[in-house]
C-alpha cells in the first residue's frame, strides 16, 4: 500500500506548530470538501457550511491518527460522510442517503459519450450534467496545482505560454506539469466512470 | 473496462478538449463562510499544538515553567501594549485583496487605497485580483493574483505563494535604507540593491527576474546573483537554471496593470515618459534633442490611470510627440508637419 509521503510531511508541519502548514492545510482542502459535501446535501450552503467545519475541526484534532496510507483528503472525505449522516441524524429528518457514482463503484455511471446530448431528452440532460460533475470530481481528486492548471487550459481557455507566464515556470517546465495533470486527470476520471454492474441510480428514503 | 471510447483516450488532446467542453468552474465556498470555518480551524489547531507543547514541557520542565510563569505575569502586569508598527499602505487594489491577521488567521479587506499594511499582516490576493502597495522605506511593491506574503518587519517580508514585484525606485529610497528589501522564500532569501526585480514562487520552484540592478539570492543549494537582463529558477529538489530573460513582455505585464496611479500634480511629459519606460522595463530614446526639449517643457495635466504603454498612445496624441516601440525600445520624434 502506498504511503502519501507528502501529506505525512504536512501533517507532521501542522503538529509541529508549523502556522504556513495549517494555512496550506486550509486552503487545499476547505474548497473541495465544500464541494464533496454540497453535492450530498442536496446544495444547501448553510448544512454545507456547518458539515465542513466539523469535518475540518474534527480532522484537526485528530491528525496524529493520520498514518498516510490514504490521501489527506481522500482521509477527510470519509470523516465526511459520517458528519453528514450524523447531521442528518440530528436534524430529525426522514434520512435521504444521496447516492452518488463515485461513492459506489457497482452504480452504473451515466456518461458513456461524449457527445453534447439533445436538449430535449431528459436521460441525455441528466447524463450531460452528470458528466460535468464528474469533471469537477476528478478535478478535485487531484493534487491542487493540476486542477488549477487544467481548469485555466481547458475551461479558461488559457495557452501554455499564458500559464508558464502565470506560474512563472519556463514553458517546458509548464508543459511537463501539464502532462502530469493531464495523465492524472485520465486515470481518476477513468475510475470514476468505469461501467459498473448494476445500472440504478436512486436516492432511497428510510426513517430514522 | 473504461467507459470511454477507445479511440478517445486521454492521450488525445482532442479528447479531452472535448470532455472539457462540458466543464465548468467549481464551486468555491462564500468568502463569510470560508471566514468562518477558518477561524474554527485555527482555534481547533491552536488547541491541539498548544497540549502537545504542555505535555512535553510537564516531563521535563515543570518546576522552571512555574517560575517562568510568575515571572511573566509579573512582567505581563506592568509592561506596556506594543504598538502596531506600519510597514507599507495600499497604493491601488484590483479585484478581492485581503489582511490575514497572525494568530486568528482573520481577513479583512484591504482595497481602499490608503489602508495600512502593518508588520505581522499577511497579504493575500485571490484570483483575478492584484495589489500594489508603497513600502515605508521607499519604493512599489505589487502582489499578482493568488500570492500571500508575510510582512515580517519593515524591511522583510515571506513570499509563501505567488508573485511579487519590487521596484526600489532607488532615486527615491532614503539614504538610511537604500540598501535592502529582503524577500524571504522556503528556497532562498532575495535581496537587492538598487533594483527592478520580480519573485516568484510556486509549486516549489523559486523564481527570480531581474529587470535592472542586482539580485543575491542564498539557499540551502544555491547562492549566488542575478543581475538585469537574467532569471534563475531554483528547485526545492535540487537544481538550478539561469535564463537570458528580457525586462518586458508577456511575463512582466501584469505589473503594469497594477500600477500606482502616476501624477497626481504637474509633472512634465518627459516625466511621463520615463514612468512609462521604468513600468514597461523599456529604454527611452529621443530621435532628436529637440523632441526631449518638448517634452520636457510641455506639462501633462491631470492623473494616469491606465496602464503605462496604453496611456503612452492616450497621451501623447495631445502633443506634438509621437511613439514607437520595437522590443524595448521606446522612440520619441516630433510629429511631421500634417502628422
Amino acid at each position: 500500500m502506498p504511503i502519501h509521503m507528502d501529506d505525512k510531511r504536512l501533517v507532521k508541519q501542522l503538529l509541529a506548530n508549523d502556522e504556513r502548514a495549517v494555512e496550506r492545510f486550509f486552503a487545499e482542502n476547505v474548497s473541495r470538501l465544500y464541494r464533496f459535501a454540497l453535492a450530498r446535501l442536496a446544495n444547501d450552503p448553510e448544512a454545507t457550511k456547518e458539515v465542513v467545519q466539523l469535518v475540518l475541526t474534527k480532522a484537526t484534532r485528530n491528525l496524529k491518527s493520520y498514518r498516510g496510507e490514504a490521501a489527506l483528503f481522500t482521509w477527510m472525505c470519509a470523516i465526511c460522510r459520517n458528519e453528514i449522516s450524523d447531521w442528518m441524524a440530528k436534524q430529525g429528518r426522514y434520512r435521504e442517503h444521496i447516492v452518488l457514482a463515485e461513492d459506489y463503484p457497482e452504480i452504473q455511471a451515466a456518461v458513456d459519450s461524449f457527445q453534447v446530448p439533445q436538449a430535449d431528452n431528459p436521460e441525455r440532460q441528466y447524463q450531460r450534467l452528470e458528466m460535468v460533475r464528474m469533471i469537477q470530481v476528478a478535478l478535485d481528486r487531484l493534487p491542487p496545482k493540476y486542477g488549477d492548471v487544467l481548469e485555466w487550459m481547458y475551461i479558461d481557455g488559457h495557452s501554455v505560454k499564458e500559464i508558464a507566464a502565470r506560474l512563472s515556470m519556463g514553458q517546458e517546465a509548464t508543459q511537463s506539469l501539464l502532462a502530469r495533470a493531464k495523465k492524472a486527470f485520465g486515470d481518476v476520471y477513468g475510475s470514476l466512470t468505469s461501467p459498473m454492474t448494476t445500472a440504478s441510480n436512486s436516492t432511497e428514503l428510510s426513517q430514522t | 473496462m473504461s467507459s470511454i471510447d477507445e479511440d478517445q483516450e486521454f492521450g488525445s488532446e482532442e479528447a479531452l478538449r472535448e470532455l472539457f467542453r462540458h466543464g465548468s468552474h467549481r464551486v468555491h465556498p462564500p468568502l463569510e463562510d470560508e471566514q468562518e470555518i477558518r477561524a474554527a480551524v485555527y482555534a481547533e489547531w491552536r488547541q491541539v499544538t498548544g497540549k502537545r507543547r504542555r505535555n512535553k514541557r510537564r516531563l521535563y520542565w515543570a518546576a522552571a515553567a512555574s517560575v517562568v510563569f510568575a515571572t511573566f505575569l509579573t512582567w505581563n502586569t506592568f509592561r506596556v501594549p506594543e504598538m502596531p508598527v506600519t510597514a507599507a499602505k495600499v497604493e491601488r487594489s484590483l479585484g478581492d485583496v485581503y489582511l490575514r491577521e497572525r494568530g486568528s488567521g482573520k481577513l479583512t479587506a484591504a482595497k481602499d487605497p490608503n489602508v495600512e499594511v502593518l508588520v505581522g499582516q499577511t497579504i493575500v490576493t485571490r484570483s483575478s485580483s492584484a495589489v500594489a502597495i508603497a513600502w515605508s522605506v521607499g519604493g512599489s511593491l505589487r502582489l499578482d493574483q493568488q500570492t500571500e506574503l508575510l510582512i515580517v518587519s519593515p524591511t522583510i517580508v515571506e513570499l509563501q505563494a505567488g508573485r511579487i514585484y519590487y521596484d526600489s525606485n532607488s532615486d527615491r529610497v532614503s539614504a538610511e535604507h537604500e540598501t535592502l528589501l529582503t524577500v524571504n522564500t522556503d528556497i532562498g532569501i532575495v535581496r537587492h540593491s538598487g533594483t527592478q526585480f520580480m519573485v516568484a514562487l510556486f509549486d516549489d520552484n523559486l523564481t527570480v527576474s531581474v529587470r535592472e540592478g542586482l539580485v543575491s539570492i542564498d539557499g540551502a543549494r544555491f547562492a549566488g546573483k542575478a543581475v538585469a537582463g537574467q532569471k534563475i529558477e531554483l528547485r526545492d529538489s535540487g537544481g538550478h537554471t539561469v535564463h537570458a530573460e528580457s525586462g518586458y513582455g508577456p511575463e512582466w505585464g501584469w505589473i503594469e496593470s497594477i500600477v500606482p496611479i502616476f501624477g497626481h500634480e504637474s509633472r512634465s511629459i518627459l516625466d511621463f515618459l520615463n514612468w512609462v519606460s521604468r513600468e514597461s522595463g523599456r529604454q527611452l530614446r529621443f530621435e532628436s534633442s529637440s523632441a526631449e526639449s518638448l517634452a520636457a517643457s510641455e506639462e501633462l495635466v491631470g492623473p494616469v490611470e491606465v496602464e503605462p504603454t496604453r496611456a503612452l498612445k492616450i497621451f501623447l496624441k495631445t502633443t506634438d510627440l509621437k511613439s514607437e516601440i520595437v522590443d524595448d525600445v521606446i522612440s520619441i520624434r516630433l510629429a511631421a508637419a500634417g502628422e
